[in-house]
């Protein structure tokens, strides 16, 4: 206490009440005082020997805080006084002082805060003051007991101390004696106060209470009293009957730790609470405060079994291939592969780094050999494999070169897979198999997206953190070459090895084949690869392997008459995404090879009908409109109305992209006279000389096992388009260009004189 | 094929439909689905029901109160999965009903129906939980790539009006409704567009055109946007969902624009009332509010465990 036995003196005017006036004592210095007794001391500010008031602090006398000025209370006497601090940190000493006080000598004075809260009503909050202990729970006070633990909910510190007084008293085990005692005697209305009574202790958010409802020896009982909630009425919910029932599965591999054993109870009993029992009625708060505690108890487990010198390695065991006639191995494998499967998606929720350690440590310990072995199941364990492409989902979507990594010289895996490269062929291997040859629509699906993950080059590029952490990186040069361009070794292994197989499904589409469901799941899968790798890998690669291995051509098939809708939709938009790239190669290899034949016949077909399937059409018509200033959209504009104008005509949106044309062509003949045919020329001749030369487009792809062999294919590409920009012939080609753009900025504002009284461009205007 | 009647019986108990069930019925809604336009057009009477966000207890309910389909022809303003427990269960039952009676059901796509969205608020956990696996999840979100943006209600007995059925709301970059059938649709919702504001646009009183959503995604849109377009397009009132009422509907700008809300109880604790919106052949507006209330006593809305359990 400030200066001996007294605060420091704050100015203040002393009031008391009579009748109900409140009369003003003065004006004066107040400071608290131990001696003689706790009391509030006011000397007169003109005269220090005269005491405006002498206010003993005592017995259970209740302060009240008003307006941050204000302090007021009634003495034993009941009168009733009021000290009115010239400044708020005065009264707010003169406070800190009554809160001394309750907490040392005096305990049972208390001091409640009032606010008025905007409109007429007033808050109180307890700042300091005695707690009322919880009343031993009889039959009949369980409403007032109720009163009293929602008290807790509004005020912090009074929850602080009924929580010590329930950890310390066992209270818990006191209420649910009394549930059980009503629950036999069929006491409804009890049943219900208990139930409101655990919920909002459960409510206080607590982690330390939270575990204690969670022991062996609580459990039962809380969730028990969980049963009657008074929404119900007359009847109850079926916990604890529904945890019973709900049999834990046995151990895969037994855990000896008895902690870890214990945690993982409660974290299942924490679980079935939040999603099972109190789902309808949790808030926010408690919904994320549960959550959190699972996270952590979940994180402690996976540390545990990381860091364990046998669980890892006992799980793995089962996937060694000796020891395969032993009775029961099969089952015990699908329950270690569920067990995986589990752990990684808990592992997917925790922080990037401790992921990455509890993934590497998986790797390490042997995971790829339990993945190959459940992918080789024959159908019939299906859930397996479906488990185990989840698995590799999961990691790859995580940090793809987790997987990479563990060949390292000395690591266990190096035994079967010999470098970087024939780990990736392996993998993709293995899922270029499911997409194609899988039954099981599901797995296809999966292994479509484990595979445009791993293409995925923004998962390659982004440094993760798994690649500059790894030891095993620094020790070998080809690592290093790893991390020098992962991007593109992976690129160049990628097309060597793998991209062949993958898409060959495309390459040999028979005109006379009728395909099944699974047919078309690969087959949209395979549409939306090849746009994806068209859009995201570099293009020297993608696009050369799109032409060279004429993979629109079998992506133009699809959208033949005799397919499904939902086939010819994807195939159409991949051929979409290709003339979005705004490629002068894929544009020239679209309009040399027909490929929007099968589109114009879609169009045609679906004139009549306003649907998806006729809106995917128009869409892209759209798209060729609205772009027509840009060069490539204009050449494929101009081939389609060149060679399909008849047809387009039939269509009210083939029709405009005919006018368009039409109205160019009269631009270009008035302003241009005779170089008409000209321009046509140089259009036919950019088409032919921006693709592959013949020579080229022949070459098997197979020419291109070897790295060096694509070092010359590089070069000789970049040659060809250097002799082209240096080509004196081109000099007057680019001239050409340049005036033709021209010309086209002024057919554009021709065109969009016509257009704007036509509905369409005030559309895509708006 | 399928047993339609059995597997409605079997969603609306709660059941557990196997992965392949699921599989196929999502294959027959995509064909069903992509025969139809991106914005519908359905004749009068017709009752419009907003948001159901996985409460299938409720959507038992609103179908005992303006009855069970195909007596009633019902359109959906999308929302169908999502913070409720049931999701699956929601979107197989309005699925199936679908499939069963397609010119009694319709469906249009809500900011929900995403492969982003759901995976962040439940349904994709909600698919783990039951299932153990993704697949379903999968199979769902390939049949929202196919639903419908809207929908324009006319009366068969002719006359000019109509009503534009959206989830969201109006998007800039649509001033006429026939602007819409030049959308490929058949895509994940994308996170800026005209696609996108249909989904994810709010109506806004006392701003004049366009403003940032608060969302962001989609528009704020005002009064004289929507006077703009109702004029335009020859439209009496633009229906959607899409924001919670207390009051399970509110319209706005003189009645040109209704919210239509249909989870009672959102989330189990918002406490409002849902209601639905009938729409007769004079395109007048009859509302019908109901509330949650816990089916036939056997089963309180709560989610599945999950189904085993190894660590």
């Amino acid at each position: 206490m400030e200066s001996g036995h007294r605060t420091q003196a704050r100015r203040v005017k002393v009031y008391t009440l009579d009748g109900d006036k409140w009369i003003d004592k003065g004006t004066g210095y107040c400071t608290g005082e131990l001696k003689g007794g706790p009391h509030f001391m006011v000397r007169n500010e003109n005269n220090s020997s005269e005491i405006l008031l002498k206010a003993s602090i005592e017995g259970s006398m209740q302060y009240q805080r008003q307006q941050d000025t204000l302090i007021v209370w009634t003495d034993l006497e009941g009168n009733d006084y009021a000290l009115s601090f010239q400044e708020p940190e005065g009264c707010l000493a003169l406070c800190k002082f009554l809160i001394d006080l309750q907490r040392t000598t005096e305990p049972n004075i208390s001091l409640v805060a009032v606010f008025s809260n905007g409109e007429d009503g007033e808050v109180t909050e307890v700042i300091a003051g005695p707690v009322p202990e919880p009343s031993i729970p009889t039959d009949d006070n369980l409403a007032e007991l109720l009163d009293l633990v929602s008290q807790g909910s509004k005020f912090p510190k009074f929850r602080e101390m009924l929580l010590a007084y329930i950890q310390e008293k066992k209270y818990l085990h006191i209420l649910i004696d009394t549930f059980h005692r009503n629950e036999t005697r069929h006491k409804i209305s009890n049943l219900h106060y208990l139930c409101d009574i655990i919920k909002t202790i459960i409510f206080y958010n607590d982690p330390d209470i939270l575990d204690t409802l969670l022991e062996d020896d609580t459990i039962d009982g809380v969730l028990g009293m969980l049963e009657y909630d008074v929404e119900l009425g007359n009847m109850k919910t079926n916990n604890r009957e529904y945890l019973a029932k709900m049999t834990r599965s046995q151990e895969v591999v037994p855990i000896t730790n008895n902690d870890i054993k214990n945690l993982l109870k409660k974290t299942f009993r924490l679980q079935f609470l939040k999603d099972v029992v109190l789902a309808r009625v949790l808030d926010d708060a408690t919904f994320n405060g549960i959550s959190n505690h699972i996270q952590i108890n979940e994180e402690r487990i996976l540390k545990f079994i990381k860091n364990d010198r046998c669980f890892l390695a006992d799980l793995f065991e089962y996937f060694n291939t000796d020891g395969t006639t032993e009775p029961g191995l099969a089952n015990k494998r699908q329950e270690a592969i569920r067990l995986l499967h589990q752990m990684v998606l808990i592992a997917k929720e925790l922080q990037p780094s401790p992921r990455t350690r509890f993934f590497k440590a998986l790797i390490e310990k042997g995971l790829f050999k339990a993945v190959q072995f459940a992918l080789k199941q024959k159908c019939q364990d299906d859930i397996s494999r479906v488990l185990a492409t989840e698995v590799i989902v999961t990691i790859i979507e995580h940090d793809v070169f987790l997987f990479r990594k563990s060949c390292g010289p000395g690591n266990n895996e190096s035994r079967f897979l010999e470098s970087r490269d024939t780990y990736d062929t392996a993998l993709i291997n293995i899922l270029t198999g499911i997409l194609i040859n899988e039954p099981n629509i599901g797995l296809k699906t999966q292994a479509f997206e484990a595979l445009k993950m791993i293409l995925d080059p923004s998962n390659l590029t982004n440094a993760p953190e798994s690649l500059r952490s790894s030891p095993a990186n620094s020790s070998s040069d080809d690592d290093n070459d790893c991390i020098t361009n992962p991007c593109e070794t992976f690129l160049e292994s990628f097309y060597k090895y793998s991209a062949n197989r993958l898409f060959a499904p495309l390459m040999t589409i028979n005109e006379n084949n009728m395909i099944g469901r699974g047919d078309m799941v690969t087959y949209i899968g395979l549409c939306e690869l090849c746009s994806f790798i068209a859009r995201e890998h570099d293009k020297f690669y993608s696009h050369r392997f799109i032409v060279e291995r004429k993979l629109l051509d079998g992506v133009a098939q699809l959208m033949d008459k005799k397919y499904p809708y939902q086939l010819r939709i994807c195939a159409l938009r991949c051929i979409k995404v290709i003339i979005l790239l705004d490629d002068d190669i894929l544009t020239s290899y679209i309009i040399q090879n027909e490929t929007l034949s099968k589109f114009v016949s879609f169009l045609t077909e679906t004139n009549n009908c306003n649907s998806l399937v006729n809106s995917v059409c128009l869409n892209l018509l759209e798209i060729l409109i609205q772009n027509n200033n840009l060069r490539n959209f204009h050449r494929i504009g101009r081939h389609l109305v060149t060679s399909y104008g008849r047809l387009l005509k039939d269509n009210f949106l083939g029709e405009h992209l005919v006018q368009i044309m039409s109205i160019e062509e009269d631009q270009i003949e008035t302003t241009n006279d005779g170089e008409e045919d000209n321009k046509h020329e140089v259009l036919r001749s950019e088409d032919s000389s921006l693709v592959f030369g013949e020579e080229d487009r022949s070459a098997d792809i197979s020419s291109l096992q070897t790295p060096a062999d694509m070092s010359n294919i590089d070069t000789s590409i970049l040659l060809e388009r250097r002799e082209e920009d240096g080509n004196p012939q081109d000099k007057g080609k680019n001239g050409k260009e340049e005036e033709k753009s021209d010309d086209r900025d002024d057919s554009t504002q021709a065109k969009e004189k016509v257009v704007d009284e036509s509905l369409l461009l005030a559309i895509s205007k708006a | 094929m399928l047993d339609l009647d059995h597997i409605i019986e079997d969603v609306r108990n709660c059941k557990l439909i196997p992965e392949y069930q699921i599989e196929e019925l999502c294959r027959l809604a995509q064909e069903l689905l992509l025969q139809e336009s991106n914005i519908q057009l359905i004749d009068t009477p017709v009752t419009i029901c907003g948001d159901i966000h996985g409460q299938l207890h409720d959507l038992i309910t609103l179908f005992k109160i303006a009855k069970e389909p195909p007596q009633t022809k019902y359109l959906f303003l999308g929302d169908f999965v999502d913070r409720g427990f049931y999701s699956l269960e929601t979107f197989l039952l309005l699925l199936c009903y679908k499939l069963r009676y397609s010119d009694r059901v319709y469906l249009i796509r809500g900011n929900h129906e995403s492969r982003q969205i759901t995976s962040v608020y439940g349904f994709y956990d909600e698919c783990m939980r039951k299932y153990g696996s993704a697949n379903v999840w999968r199979y769902c979100c390939e049949v929202f790539d196919y639903l419908a943006l809207g929908a324009c209600i006319v009366s068969p007995l002719g006359g000019e009006d109509a009503v534009f059925c959206v989830h969201g709301g109006l998007s800039p970059a649509v001033a006429s409704i026939d602007a819409i059938r030049l959308i490929d649709r058949k895509q994940e919702v994308p996170h800026e567009g005209s696609m996108c504001d249909l989904l994810w646009s709010d109506p806004e009183e006392n701003i004049p055109a366009w403003a940032v959503s608060p969302r962001g995604a989609g528009y704020l849109f005002g009064y004289t946007e929507t006077e703009k377009f109702l004029y335009k397009n020859r439209i009496s009132l633009i229906a959607r969902a899409h924001q919670l009422v207390m009051e399970g509907y509110k319209e706005l700008f003189d009645g040109g624009l209704v919210t239509v809300w249909s989870a009672p109880n959102y989330c189990y604790r918002c406490g409002n009332v849902a209601a639905v919106l009938s729409l007769d052949d004079q395109l007048n507006r009859t509302y019908t509010t109901f509330d949650s209330v816990i089916q036939g006593g056997t089963e309180v809305p709560s989610k599945k465990p999950v189904a085993d359990y190894f660590l």
